[in-house]
């Protein structure tokens, strides 16, 4: 697949009904996912908004909040008068289509399994920095949550989200952990954070990093594996829907 | 209690403290040429280069050959505006247990998810801040030697100029036998434990190193005897204490 030539069913995809409900936010997120994965390519022009907001099964008013927010994040261009229309663009980052190609090759099997080590590293290390993060580990996770939270470049957000498991390996004082953990992120963290296709949602990110901190804190180990385990396995079930949706193009 | 085993917490607690004691000489020892290789390029109107901090290795290697079980690291790590050619830099050289010291590599690109981040690590920051030497630790030390570490660490400066610190690692596991040489494992369970309430080194397995503790699980029949170092300056991250704990 190139970025020109798309095929039927990946458009198919990326204009599918939405079930979870026709909030704006959740369409633009579909499509820009859509476009940062190059299922619409650079340049292809979007059906009308009414065809668009009718296989969406969104309202219109919706679909245009939704593609006010592409437009602003350079996603969608809109060209009035004769040949107008809204057009996809392809964000300009150097590493999406490495990423993408590598998110093609690898196959689910291998995305299960760095997800399967993923649980039981990161898991693990959160349920033992609940019995021995000190009040400096504490501290440091907090800046890192900030610190995820005002990021705005997918690096910016990718190193934030990396570091807060490394920290929470470290405040686990093992450093074994914290050295798998490094591994892991240095393999997965750019695809977690492909420029407009991030795997989690910035703000959910945010939010269940925050339940991980709170859960620490509280010194509650199990739910501190538990909210992890969630939080980590909701990024590897996105890359392998990415997977399969470039494989499947 | 009785009175041996009152002597053998104090003698614990001494024997840590002559360790720390020794280390910061060795630190001020390793001071004083950092700081006048920086005069004298001073002096001759320029900024000192990277390599120039070759001159420190002499020192270094012998200070690392005298100790091969204790240190596990040492050399100093430079301020930001100190060298002409380097922004982030250190001279940094570790024991191996066969061979020559190998020097630390660590990851000096800012963006890269690796970087050595040593300006806000507390062994860097707080001595800059504070002027004061500093005890850290133990921790994960991820982006630079990979080991559950202390660190200590003395500024130094010429004049107001802060040129970085000199600072020392030693493993975790050091201060085990140091324990263990004077409290034995049939003792009252025993733990030394650092400033913020975590075991450096214990002769128990209910708290081992790297574990926290509290008011909980001290048996305050027995009194805590605290590390006491000398030297006129204070020093971040003390006091330590040799304690016992709750059976």
């Amino acid at each position: 697949m190139d970025d020109k030539g798309v095929s039927g069913a990946a458009r198919h995809a990326a204009f599918a009904p939405l079930e979870d409900g026709g909030r704006a936010e959740v369409v633009a997120r579909r499509l820009g996912e859509a476009i940062a994965l190059g299922l619409l390519g650079d340049g292809e022009q979007l059906p009308s908004e009414a065809d668009l907001a009718a296989q969406l099964k969104v309202a219109t008013v919706t679909l245009r909040e939704a593609l006010s927010s592409l437009r602003h994040h350079g996603l969608v261009e809109t060209r009035r008068g004769r040949g107008g229309g809204s057009f996809a663009r392809s964000p300009a980052e150097a590493s999406l289509e490495r990423l993408r190609k590598t998110l093609r090759e690898r196959s689910v099997h291998e995305l299960r399994e760095t997800g399967d080590q993923h649980l039981a590293i990161a898991g693990t290390a959160a349920l033992l920095a609940a019995e021995r993060a000190g009040p400096d580990d504490v501290a440091t996770l907090h800046r890192l949550v900030a610190q995820l939270e005002s990021a705005r470049t997918p690096g910016d957000r990718r190193r934030a989200d990396g570091r807060f498991h490394i920290e929470t390996a470290a405040a686990a004082q093992s450093s074994r952990l914290t050295r798998q953990e490094i591994a892991l992120q240095a393999e997965i963290g750019e695809l977690l954070w492909m420029p407009s296709g991030e795997a989690v949602a910035h703000k959910d990110a945010v939010a269940d990093h925050l339940a991980i901190l709170q859960a620490v804190e509280d010194g509650d180990g199990s739910r501190a594996r538990s909210i992890v385990e969630r939080h980590i396995g909701r990024g590897i079930d996105r890359l392998i829907e990415f997977h399969l949706r470039l494989a499947g193009a | 209690m009785t009175d041996v085993q009152g002597v053998e917490i104090r003698t614990a607690a001494d024997r840590v403290a002559a360790v720390l004691d020794d280390v910061f000489s060795w630190l001020d020892l390793l001071s004083d040429p950092l700081r006048a290789l920086h005069q004298q390029s001073q002096a001759e109107g320029r900024a000192l280069c990277a390599d120039e901090l070759t001159a420190l290795r002499k020192p270094i290697f012998a200070r690392l050959r005298e100790q091969p079980k204790l240190i596990a690291g040492t050399g100093v790590i430079l301020a930001e505006d100190v060298l002409a050619d380097r922004s982030h830099w250190l001279e940094w050289w570790q024991n191996r247990p066969d061979g020559p010291p190998a020097f630390l590599e660590v990851d000096h690109n800012p963006a890269s998810v690796g970087f050595y981040d040593y300006v806000s690590a507390a062994w860097f920051a707080l001595p800059r801040r504070t002027g004061n030497r500093v005890v850290v630790g133990p921790y994960v030390d991820y982006s630079g030697t990979d080991e559950y570490m202390l660190t200590l660490a003395n500024p130094v400066s010429c004049g107001e100029r802060f040129l970085g610190v000199a600072a020392t690692d030693i493993r975790a596991d050091a201060f085990e036998s140091l324990l263990l040489g004077a409290v034995g494992a049939t003792d009252p369970p025993t733990a030394l434990v650092n400033a913020t309430g975590r075991v450096v080194a214990s002769n128990t397995p209910q708290k081992i190193a790297g574990s926290l503790v509290d008011e909980h699980d001290l048996d305050h029949t027995w009194p805590e005897v605290a590390v006491r170092v000398s030297g006129p300056h204070g020093c971040a991250g003390l006091p330590w204490k040799v304690s016992v704990l709750r059976g």
